[in-house]
C-alpha cells in the first residue's frame, strides 16, 4: 500500500512524550494533564483549557533507578514511566491524574510526589479511588471521587472551569476525535483492509498522546486519504486481535504483523475498544453521572470483578473478534501485571475451549520490540492460524 | 461394616450426653459455641463412592509400595538407629563429664544449644527439646491435653472427618500439627511457654471444629445438605467479624484450613498448588497465597459445599483476582464480592464500604433466608472490644524492658483472634483473661520469655514467610534478638459501636478496611513507611527485621523509599527475602543466613547459641 | 621482622597482599583463579612470599583468607568475608572513603564503612551476572575486542544508544543485533557502560553514597564505567593510589595484622 502522508510524523510524535503538539498547547496557554489508566475518564481532562495526555516512556533503555525504589518483580510500564519521571521527563505536566486501580501504579504516583519529579508550583497529583464493580452504588461513589479528588483539585490548583458547560464542550470535541477513529477502525473489518495494525495503533496512539485540537486537522486529512486508499493485492496470511493489557508500543504490533498476520482489533489498555467509543450525553441529566457510567460500563479492566464484568470481558472478546473476522485471539498483559496475569491464565483456557478461538498467551515486558523469543511465538501463532484456515477450507471444499 | 457400626454407637452415645448437657446449659442461660446446632446436622454420605475413593487409593499405596525403594528405606532406618544411639552415647557422656552444679542447671532449666535437635534430612527433630524439670512436664501435659482435644473434636463426627485424609493431602498435615507447637515454643521456658501453650491451643481448637465441619459439608464426603444451608464461606483474606449478626450461619473462611495454615504447619504443603497454577499458566510472580488457593482449586483440593461464598478484594491485587477462579470452579455456588475503598484513610469513601457490607447483608439473607440480627452483632463486638482491651495490655508490657508475650504462638493467635475469631467465640475470652494475668505475674517478677536474656529489640516488618513460621523463635535463640510486634499484629485498634446501628456499620467498615496487610499496605505509602518509624520509636525497636515477600508488589514497590528512610535514621534493618509459602525460591537456610551475616559484619556480634548458625532444616516440616 | 598476609580467592582472579608490621605494603600479586579454589591460593601465596623471602605461609605471623573460595584456604589462621575486607582495605588507602562499590568477577557489593574501617551496612547483588566482570566480559566478547580497548572506545562516543536487556545473555544478543544494525559500535558501548553505570544505583544507595564513590575490584579500572558514573549517577569517583583488584587482600591483610599484633 502506498505510504500515508502523515504517518512519520505521527511516529515523531510517539517519539517523545513531551512532543511537538503538546509543546505547541503549552505555548496556547494550555494546561496539561497527565494519566495512565481507562479509569480516568480522558474527556474530563480536557475541560476548558486543560488538554490530557497519556503517559507513556518512549525509548525505555535500563530502569534501574526506578528499579531501585520499586523492585524487580514489578511492572515495567510503571517502573519506566518512574524512570522517565526521575530523568525529569515529565517536567512538562500540571497535573497527574492517578487512580487507585493496582497497586504498582498507584506507587509511581506516590513515588512521582515522594521524589518530587515536577516542580512547579501548583502542580498536583491525585489518588481516586475507584470501585471493582459496576452496583448503582459504585456509580455514585466513582462520580463522588471524581468530583471531590479531581475536578474540585483542578478548578481550585489551576483555576480550571469545571461546569456541566465546559464539560459538555469537551465531550464534543473528545467525540470528533472517536467519530474519526470509529471509522477507521470500521474499515478493518473488510476482507483486506486498508490500513495496517501498525497504522491504526499509530494513528490511536496519537490521538491520547497529543492534544485533541491540533491532532484533529492530521486525523481527518488521514481519514480522507484511507477513504481512497487501495489495499495490497496479496490478502493477510491470517487476521488477529489482541486482548489485554496496556500496550503504547506500536512495534508490537508492527512485529505480529511482520510475523505475516494483521491485526484487527485492539481490545487492550491505549488501545480504542475501549477509549474510541462515542459518548451519548442526554440534555436531562447532568454530563459527569454518564461520563462515569459510560467509562465505567465501557471498561474491560481486568481489575474488576463483579461477575457480569467477568462474563463481559469474555462476551467482548468473542464479540469482536467475529465482528472482525479474525482468526485467532492474542492474550497478552504486561509482564507482572496481577489482575491481566490472573486473567490471561483463566481466560485463555475459557475462549480456546468454550468459545472455540485459536489463543496465543503471553506476557511481555514493556520494551518487547528486541525479544527474539516472542517474534518465534508470532511466527508459530501464525502458522498455525494460516494451517487451520487451509484445513477449514478443505473440509468446506469438500 | 462392624467397625463402622461401632462406631456410629459410640458417636451416638456421646451424642446423647452431649444432647442432656446443652438441654441443661440453655435452661440456665449458657451459650454454646460452635452452634450445637452445626453439629446435629445430619450427614448424608455416599458410602459406595467413598469405597471407590478407597480402593483407589488402596491402588496407589500398592504401587507406590511396588515402586518403593525398600532396601534404601531399610538401610536409611537402620542408618538413624544407629545415629540416634551414637547421639545418646554422646549425650550420656557429656551429662557424665558435667560437674553436679551444671547438671542440676540442665535438669532443672533445660539444655543451652539446640542446635544439635536437627538431623540432615529429617522432617522432624531427632528429640523433643528438655526444657527443665518443670516446663518439660508441662510441656507433656499440653501435649496430652491437645491431643485429647483434638480426638474428642473429631470424634463429634469421626467417620467424615477421618475421612478427608482419603481424599485430601493437606490433611495429613494437620497430623503434624502438635509437632508445629514444638516448633512454635522452642527454646521458650516458664510463663512464656504457658501463654504459648493457651493460645495454641485455642486456634487448635477452631481448626479442628472447622475441619469437621468442612467435612460434613462437603459434598465428596459427609455431603450434609442440612449443614450446607447454613454454611457461608468467606475468602480466607476476609475477617469473620460480618457473621456476627447471623449467629444461626456457620462462616468459614474457606481457604485456611486447606492452604493459609496448614502452609505453616508443613513448609511443603503449598508447593504441588503453585506449581498445578503456573502449569496452568499463572505466571510465577503472583503472591503464593492467591496463587495456591487457585492451585488448590486447580487440583480440586478444596471441599465443595456451603450455600454461598463472600469474595474479597483484600488486602492486594493478587487476591482480587483469585475469585474469578473460585466462580469458575464452583459456578453453583453464589457469590458476593466485598469490595472496600483502597484509599481508606479518606472519610468520604467509608459510605461507600458501608454500602457495600449491607448489599452484602442482603445477600446473605437471600440467599440462606437468615435474618441479621442486631443484638447478636452488638455481644460479639463487646466481647471483640473487651479481647482488643486485653490485647493493648499485653502490647503496654511488651513495650516495657520487660517484653513478655513474644514467638510465633502469640504473632498466630493475635492475627486468627482478629481476623477469623472476632469475639465469636466466648471460650476465647477465658483465654485472653489467663494469658493475661499470666503475663502480669511474669512481668512483675521481671521474667525472660526465652532460654537466653534479651540482646537486641526486635521489630518484624512487611509479611513473614509462611513456611519458616517460627523465625522469631531462631532469632531469639541464636543472636538474641526478641521480636516484640510484628506489623501484621498492629491494626485496628478502636473501640468498635455496640449501640448505633449506622454508626456501628460505618465501625465495621473501618475494620474490615483496616485488616491484617491491607491496613499496611493500601491507602498510601505513608501506612508502610510513616508508620513503621513511629512503631520502631514505640517499641524502642533497635533492629528491624524487613521481610521482603519477593511476590509481595505491595511492600516490594516501596523498598527504596524504606531503604532510604533508613539510612537516614541510621538504624539497623536487616533485609530478609522469601516467597512466603514456597521454600525453594529462598528457602529457610538462606533467611538464616542474611540474618548471621547481618550480625557479625555490622552488629560485630556473637551468637547466642552457636550450634543454631548452622543446620539443615532443608525437608524439615 | 614480623610478616602478615591476605589472600583474596575471587571468581576470576586470585590477590595476594603481604603487609609488615607498619601495615606497609611489601609484595602483592593478582592472578587468574583455577578451578580450584585451594590451588589458586597457594599459588598467589607462594609468589608473594617468595617476593618478601619466606618459604611457607607458616612463616607468617598471621594470614586470613577472604573472597569467594575464602573456605578453601586451609592454610590461613582465620577467614573474613569480602565484604569487610574491601571496607578494610579502602579505609586503609583512604579513610576519607565513606562508600564503595565493589564490582567483582561475579557479583556487585555496597559497602557503607565506619570510622574504623568496619562495615556500616552492605548489600550484594549475587543472583545475577548483569554488571559484573563476567558481564563486560560477554560484552567486549561481542565488540571483539579485549576489557581496555572496549573501555577506551565507549569514552569516544557522542551520543548513547539505550541497552534494554538487564540480563548478561540477552544483552549480549541485543548488542548482537545493534552491531547488526550497522549502529555505531562506541555509541553501543557507552550504551552498555551507562547501563552498568544506573546498574550501580542500588548498591551507591546502598553504600549511603551521597556525593562521591569509590570502585573497587577488577572492574575498578574501568574508566568508561567511571566516566559514566560520574555522569549518570552524579557522584564523584574516588581514584585510589593503590590498586583497586588489590583492595579485599589488602583488607584482610590489614585484619591479619591487627589480630596479628592483638594476640
Amino acid at each position: 500500500m502506498k505510504d500515508l502522508k502523515h504517518l512519520i510524523y505521527f511516529e515523531s510524535l510517539l517519539d517523545n512524550a513531551d512532543n511537538e503538539l503538546v509543546e505547541q498547547a503549552k505555548k496556547d496557554g494550555k494546561l496539561i494533564m497527565g494519566y495512565t489508566c481507562y479509569h480516568i475518564p480522558e474527556v474530563l481532562l480536557n475541560v476548558d483549557n486543560c488538554v490530557s495526555v497519556r503517559l507513556r516512556a518512549p525509548r525505555t533503555g535500563s530502569i534501574d533507578i526506578s528499579t531501585y525504589y520499586m523492585s524487580n518483580y514489578v511492572c515495567e510500564y510503571a517502573r519506566a514511566l518512574l524512570e522517565r519521571a526521575i530523568e525529569g521527563g515529565f517536567q512538562f505536566l500540571d497535573g497527574l491524574a492517578g487512580v487507585d486501580a493496582c497497586s504498582m501504579m498507584n506507587r509511581f504516583y506516590e513515588h512521582f510526589s515522594i521524589l518530587k519529579c515536577n516542580t512547579k508550583e501548583n502542580f498536583f497529583v491525585t489518588h481516586l479511588d475507584v470501585p471493582y464493580k459496576t452496583e448503582e452504588f459504585s456509580f455514585n461513589h466513582m462520580q463522588r471521587q471524581l468530583e471531590v479528588r479531581l475536578l474540585d483539585v483542578m478548578h481550585d490548583k489551576l483555576g480550571v472551569d469545571v461546569s456541566d458547560k465546559a464539560i459538555r464542550k469537551a465531550v464534543k470535541e473528545h467525540n470528533e476525535v472517536c467519530r474519526i477513529m470509529q471509522e477507521i477502525s470500521e474499515m478493518r473489518k473488510a476482507e483486506n483492509p486498508v490500513v495496517t495494525g501498525y497504522e491504526f495503533h499509530v494513528l490511536n496512539l496519537v490521538t491520547y498522546t497529543c492534544p485533541k485540537y491540533l491532532i484533529l486537522p492530521y486525523l481527518k486529512e488521514t481519514l480522507a486519504e484511507l477513504k481512497k486508499r487501495k489495499p495490497d493485492e496479496k490478502l493477510p496470511r491470517c487476521r488477529v486481535g489482541i486482548v489485554g493489557s496496556e500496550i503504547d508500543d506500536p512495534e508490537f504490533t508492527k512485529m505480529i504483523e511482520d510475523a505475516g498476520a494483521r491485526v484487527v482489533f485492539d481490545r487492550h489498555c491505549f488501545g480504542a475498544i475501549p477509549g474510541r467509543e462515542v459518548i451519548e450525553l442526554t440534555d436531562d441529566e447532568d454530563a459527569l453521572p454518564q461520563i462515569v457510567r459510560h467509562y465505567m460500563n465501557t471498561s474491560e479492566c481486568a481489575r474488576y470483578i463483579a461477575d457480569n464484568k467477568v462474563l463481559q470481558r469474555r462476551e467482548t472478546a468473542d464479540r469482536l473478534a467475529r465482528e472482525f473476522n479474525a482468526d485467532g485471539i492474542i492474550y497478552e498483559q504486561m509482564k507482572y501485571c496481577d489482575f491481566w496475569g490472573f486473567e490471561r491464565a483463566l481466560v485463555s483456557h475459557i475462549m480456546s475451549e468454550e468459545y472455540g478461538w485459536p489463543i496465543l498467551s503471553i506476557d511481555r515486558l514493556y520494551n518487547a520490540k528486541g525479544s527474539g523469543q516472542l517474534r518465534t511465538r508470532f511466527q508459530a501463532f501464525v502458522e498455525s492460524l494460516e494451517i487451520k484456515k487451509i484445513q477449514k477450507a478443505r473440509k468446506g471444499g469438500k | 461394616m462392624v467397625l463402622t457400626t461401632e462406631l456410629l454407637g459410640i458417636r451416638n452415645a456421646l451424642a446423647e450426653s452431649r444432647e442432656k448437657k446443652l438441654k441443661k446449659d440453655a435452661a440456665k442461660g449458657k451459650f454454646h459455641y460452635p452452634n450445637p446446632k452445626f453439629w446435629r446436622c445430619r450427614d448424608n454420605m455416599d458410602f459406595k463412592a467413598q469405597g471407590r475413593n478407597l480402593m483407589e487409593i488402596g491402588k496407589i499405596c500398592v504401587e507406590m509400595f511396588k515402586e518403593a525403594d525398600k532396601k534404601g528405606f531399610c538401610m536409611k532406618q537402620v542408618e538413624r538407629c544407629r545415629d540416634d544411639l551414637a547421639r545418646c552415647a554422646l549425650e550420656f557422656r557429656q551429662a557424665t563429664e558435667m560437674s553436679p552444679a551444671e547438671l542440676k542447671e540442665v535438669f532443672l532449666y533445660g539444655e543451652r544449644t539446640l542446635g544439635k535437635l536437627y538431623r540432615k534430612g529429617d522432617m522432624v527433630p531427632v528429640r523433643r527439646e528438655w526444657r527443665g524439670a518443670a516446663d518439660t512436664a508441662y510441656d507433656f501435659y499440653r501435649w496430652g491435653k491437645m491431643w485429647s482435644m483434638l480426638i474428642l473434636t473429631f470424634s463429634r463426627d469421626l467417620i467424615p472427618a477421618l475421612n478427608s485424609t482419603f481424599h485430601y493431602r493437606w490433611m495429613i498435615s494437620y497430623m503434624c500439627c502438635v509437632g508445629f507447637m514444638d516448633k512454635n515454643t522452642s527454646g521458650q521456658k516458664g510463663s512464656a511457654l504457658k501463654m504459648s501453650h493457651l493460645m495454641t491451643y485455642d486456634i487448635f481448637r477452631y481448626v479442628a471444629e472447622n475441619l469437621v465441619f468442612l467435612a460434613k459439608g462437603d459434598k465428596k464426603n459427609g455431603n450434609s445438605s442440612e449443614l450446607n444451608k447454613k454454611v457461608v464461606l468467606f475468602d480466607e483474606m476476609t475477617m469473620g467479624q460480618i457473621m456476627a449478626g447471623f449467629p444461626d450461619l456457620l462462616g468459614i473462611p474457606y481457604q485456611l484450613m486447606p492452604v493459609f495454615l496448614v502452609s505453616e504447619i508443613d513448609q511443603l504443603t503449598c508447593v504441588p498448588y503453585i506449581d498445578a497454577v503456573e502449569s496452568f499458566g499463572l505466571p510465577a510472580d503472583t503472591c503464593p497465597v492467591p496463587s495456591s488457593e487457585c492451585g488448590a482449586l486447580v487440583v480440586d483440593a478444596l471441599p465443595h459445599m456451603g450455600s454461598c461464598f463472600i469474595s474479597s478484594s483484600m488486602p492486594c491485587d493478587g487476591s482480587t483476582m483469585a475469585s474469578e477462579y473460585m466462580s469458575r470452579r464452583f459456578p453453583d455456588l453464589p457469590v458476593y464480592h466485598l469490595t472496600f475503598p483502597v484509599r481508606y484513610e479518606d472519610e468520604e469513601t467509608t459510605r461507600y464500604a458501608v454500602d457495600d457490607i449491607k448489599g452484602c447483608i442482603r445477600f446473605v439473607e437471600e440467599v440462606t433466608g437468615a435474618k441479621w440480627s442486631w443484638d447478636a452483632y452488638f455481644k460479639q463486638m463487646k466481647r471483640f472490644n473487651e479481647e482488643t482491651a486485653y490485647e493493648l495490655q499485653k502490647w503496654e508490657v511488651n513495650k516495657t524492658d520487660y517484653p513478655q508475650i513474644i514467638g510465633p504462638s502469640y504473632e498466630l493467635f493475635r492475627k486468627w483472634n482478629y481476623e477469623m475469631d472476632g469475639g465469636a467465640d466466648p471460650r476465647v475470652m477465658k483465654t485472653f483473661k489467663k494469658v493475661n494475668e499470666i503475663m502480669m505475674r511474669a512481668y512483675e517478677k521481671r521474667e525472660q520469655a526465652w532460654r537466653n536474656k534479651m540482646r537486641y529489640r526486635g521489630i518484624v516488618w512487611s509479611c513473614p514467610a509462611h513456611y519458616y513460621a517460627n523465625f522469631s523463635n531462631w532469632l531469639a535463640n541464636c543472636w538474641g534478638i526478641d521480636i516484640l510486634v510484628e506489623m501484621e499484629s498492629l491494626n485496628f485498634t478502636k473501640v468498635l459501636e455496640t449501640e448505633d446501628k449506622e454508626e456501628a456499620l460505618m465501625d465495621l467498615a473501618r475494620l474490615y478496611e483496616r485488616m491484617v496487610m491491607r491496613r499496611h499496605t493500601n491507602g498510601g505509602y505513608q501506612n508502610v513507611v510513616d508508620e513503621m518509624w513511629r512503631q520502631v520509636e514505640d517499641w524502642r525497636a533497635e533492629i528491624i527485621i524487613m521481610y521482603q515477600n519477593v511476590a509481595c508488589k505491595n511492600m516490594a514497590t516501596l523498598q527504596g523509599i524504606l531503604d532510604d528512610t533508613c539510612r537516614d535514621r541510621n538504624h539497623h534493618m536487616i533485609w530478609i527475602e522469601h516467597d512466603l509459602m514456597d521454600p525453594r525460591t529462598v528457602s529457610r537456610k538462606t533467611m538464616r543466613d542474611k540474618v548471621n551475616e547481618y550480625m557479625r559484619t555490622v552488629m560485630k556480634a556473637e551468637p547466642v547459641d552457636p550450634t543454631l548458625c548452622d543446620f539443615d532444616d532443608e525437608l524439615g516440616m | 621482622m614480623k610478616y602478615y598476609g591476605g589472600c583474596d580467592v575471587g571468581s576470576t582472579y586470585t590477590k595476594a597482599v603481604i603487609l609488615d608490621e607498619d601495615g606497609k605494603i611489601v609484595a602483592d600479586t593478582t592472578i587468574k583463579s583455577k578451578i580450584n579454589s585451594e590451588a589458586s591460593a597457594r599459588l598467589a601465596m607462594d609468589e608473594v612470599l617468595g617476593k618478601v623471602g619466606l618459604k611457607s605461609s607458616k612463616d607468617l605471623a598471621y594470614l586470613i583468607g577472604t573472597g569467594y573460595g575464602r573456605n578453601k584456604v586451609p592454610f590461613a589462621d582465620e577467614n573474613i568475608s569480602e565484604i569487610s575486607c574491601h571496607a578494610m582495605g579502602v579505609h586503609v588507602t583512604d579513610p576519607s572513603v565513606k562508600a564503595i562499590i565493589d564490582i567483582g568477577g561475579q557479583d556487585v557489593k555496597g559497602i557503607a564503612v565506619d570510622t574504623d574501617g568496619t562495615v556500616k551496612n552492605f548489600a550484594m547483588n549475587d543472583k545475577c551476572a548483569a554488571g559484573t566482570g563476567r558481564f563486560y566480559e560477554a560484552m567486549a566478547r561481542s565488540f571483539e575486542m579485549t576489557l581496555p580497548e572496549f573501555s577506551k572506545l565507549s569514552l569516544t562516543a557522542k551520543n548513547v544508544i539505550p541497552i534494554t536487556a538487564q540480563c548478561t545473555v540477552f544483552a549480549e544478543s541485543e548488542v548482537i543485533t545493534l552491531v547488526g544494525e550497522n549502529k555505531p559500535m562506541d555509541e553501543i558501548a557507552a550504551g552498555i557502560q551507562m547501563a552498568v553505570a544506573k546498574r550501580c544505583f542500588v548498591m551507591a544507595k546502598k553504600a549511603g553514597a551521597t556525593d562521591s564513590i569509590t570502585l573497587t575490584g577488577g572492574c575498578a579500572k574501568n574508566d568508561g564505567l567511571k566516566d559514566a558514573i560520574e555522569h549518570v549517577l552524579k557522584l564523584k569517583v574516588i581514584n585510589l593510589k593503590t590498586d583497586p583488584q588489590l583492595m579485599g587482600a589488602l583488607g584482610a591483610a590489614e585484619f591479619a595484622r591487627q589480630k596479628g599484633q592483638a594476640r
